[in-house]
């Protein structure tokens, strides 16, 4: 019964681990239409 | 005289010197500018590929492929044939792309020369682009010259 | 070139696209970030990522003087040699984060009438590719269409547009070329583009 314990425990570290690395690659990845200039220096 | 890719995979290839099979028509490989085949994948997979150069054949017939010698199919596989084999870059199912950035589903057939190998003719899904409007073959797309499907 | 009006697209579609090579067939990249100068509103370039969703930024660019076409299943250069490292410093601040997003700016006119808030940006596609046009959501929630000129105030989070052009407005981007390009011929615009792209 422990080693199923351990099993499932280490599975949902792996899964978190991916989840968070696909998390973090996707925000860096993501993109924007962006305009140069600060905002506000148009008069 | 024109020949088509599709009817033309599984054709016995033969060697003229000494009448033995020396393998079928498994893929065709054609440079990177998509319109010159070079070489025939005739035998074998991946790294024990077995090829033969398209300059090296004697005949592309209707019912066999003819070296001239036996001896001039090749297990040495270069980068741009090792992509073809391997199936990296496809020919038949290949994505059509143009110059203008749009897409025009995917390749069904290639019309070509059988005696010098020159692509005469891409085909797709109801439409079809001379061999003179392709600019590439790679492993994302064909790419055509815009504005030239027929 | 053709004289058929130039075609003109939501900025925010490029994202995403591959770069594609015309010599090679490969895709040697996908468009991060769309950026344009924030006066001449020109197209100023595309920061890139590798291709694959687990992989990460690329450190070339896409210049817009590299950029062969953009379509609306790809954008395409020439060789693999048009991604480069930006060079002159002008070009690296603005394609390496600097400029913001004008996405949620709420847009008003000198009449004080609320059109509504930015939700994407309309680029023309031609040899000259620039910002043309802002699309709005209004507070029903329906899209509508403005055309960028050099008389735009923006201050903090308001943009105000001169109310010339109201008329101008559109709520399709299908007739919103024609739009823009009547509304920059009566405003006599000097430095922008006509709808061939060619500086008018």
């Amino acid at each position: 019964m422990d080693l199923w314990v351990w099993l499932v425990l280490v599975a949902v570290i792996v899964l978190l681990a991916v989840g968070l690395f696909a998390w973090f690659r996707s925000r860096q990845r993501s993109g924007s239409v962006r305009e140069t200039g600060k905002r506000g220096d148009k008069t | 005289m024109s020949e088509r890719v599709s009817e033309s995979l599984g054709r016995p290839v033969v060697a003229a010197d000494t009448a033995e099979n020396v393998g079928e028509v498994k893929a065709f490989v054609l440079d990177r500018s998509g319109r010159t085949i070079t070489q025939l994948h005739v035998a074998g997979r991946k790294r024990s590929a077995e090829m033969v150069n398209w300059s090296d054949l004697s005949g592309f017939g209707t019912d066999a492929v003819m070296v001239a010698s036996h001896d001039t199919v090749t297990e040495s596989v270069e980068e741009r044939a090792d992509e073809m084999v391997r199936g990296h870059v496809e020919v038949i199912g290949a994505r059509v792309l143009d110059t203008d950035g749009f897409e025009h589903g995917v390749l069904a057939d290639l019309e070509f020369d059988p005696e010098t190998g020159a692509v005469i003719a891409a085909i797709g899904d109801g439409r079809q682009w001379p061999g003179d409007a392709i600019r590439s073959l790679g492993s994302y797309a064909l790419v055509v010259e815009s504005r030239s499907a027929k | 070139m053709t004289t058929s009006s130039v075609r003109l697209l939501r900025a925010g579609e490029i994202i995403g696209l591959p770069v594609v090579t015309i010599d090679g067939g490969e895709d040697v990249g996908e468009v991060k970030d769309v950026v344009y100068d924030g006066t001449s509103h020109r197209l100023i370039g595309f920061t890139l990522n590798k291709r694959g969703w687990f992989r990460g930024t690329l450190t070339d660019v896409l210049n817009v003087a590299q950029i062969a076409a953009i379509g609306g299943d790809a954008v395409m250069v020439n060789s693999d040699a048009d991604l480069a490292a930006p060079v002159a410093a002008a070009e690296a601040s603005a394609l390496e984060g600097e400029g913001h997003d004008v996405i949620g700016t709420d847009v008003i006119t000198t009449d004080g009438t609320i059109l509504g808030v930015v939700s994407g940006v309309i680029l023309s596609a031609g040899e000259r590719p620039a910002a043309v046009g802002y699309e709005l959501t209004d507070d029903a929630g329906a899209s509508v269409f403005v055309p960028i000129s050099a008389q735009l105030a923006l201050s903090g989070d308001n943009l105000v547009v001169p109310s010339e052009m109201t008329p101008f407005v559109r709520h399709d981007l299908a007739g919103f070329g024609a739009s823009v390009s009547e509304f920059r011929a009566i405003l006599g615009q000097g430095t922008d583009v006509d709808t061939e792209g060619r500086t008018v």
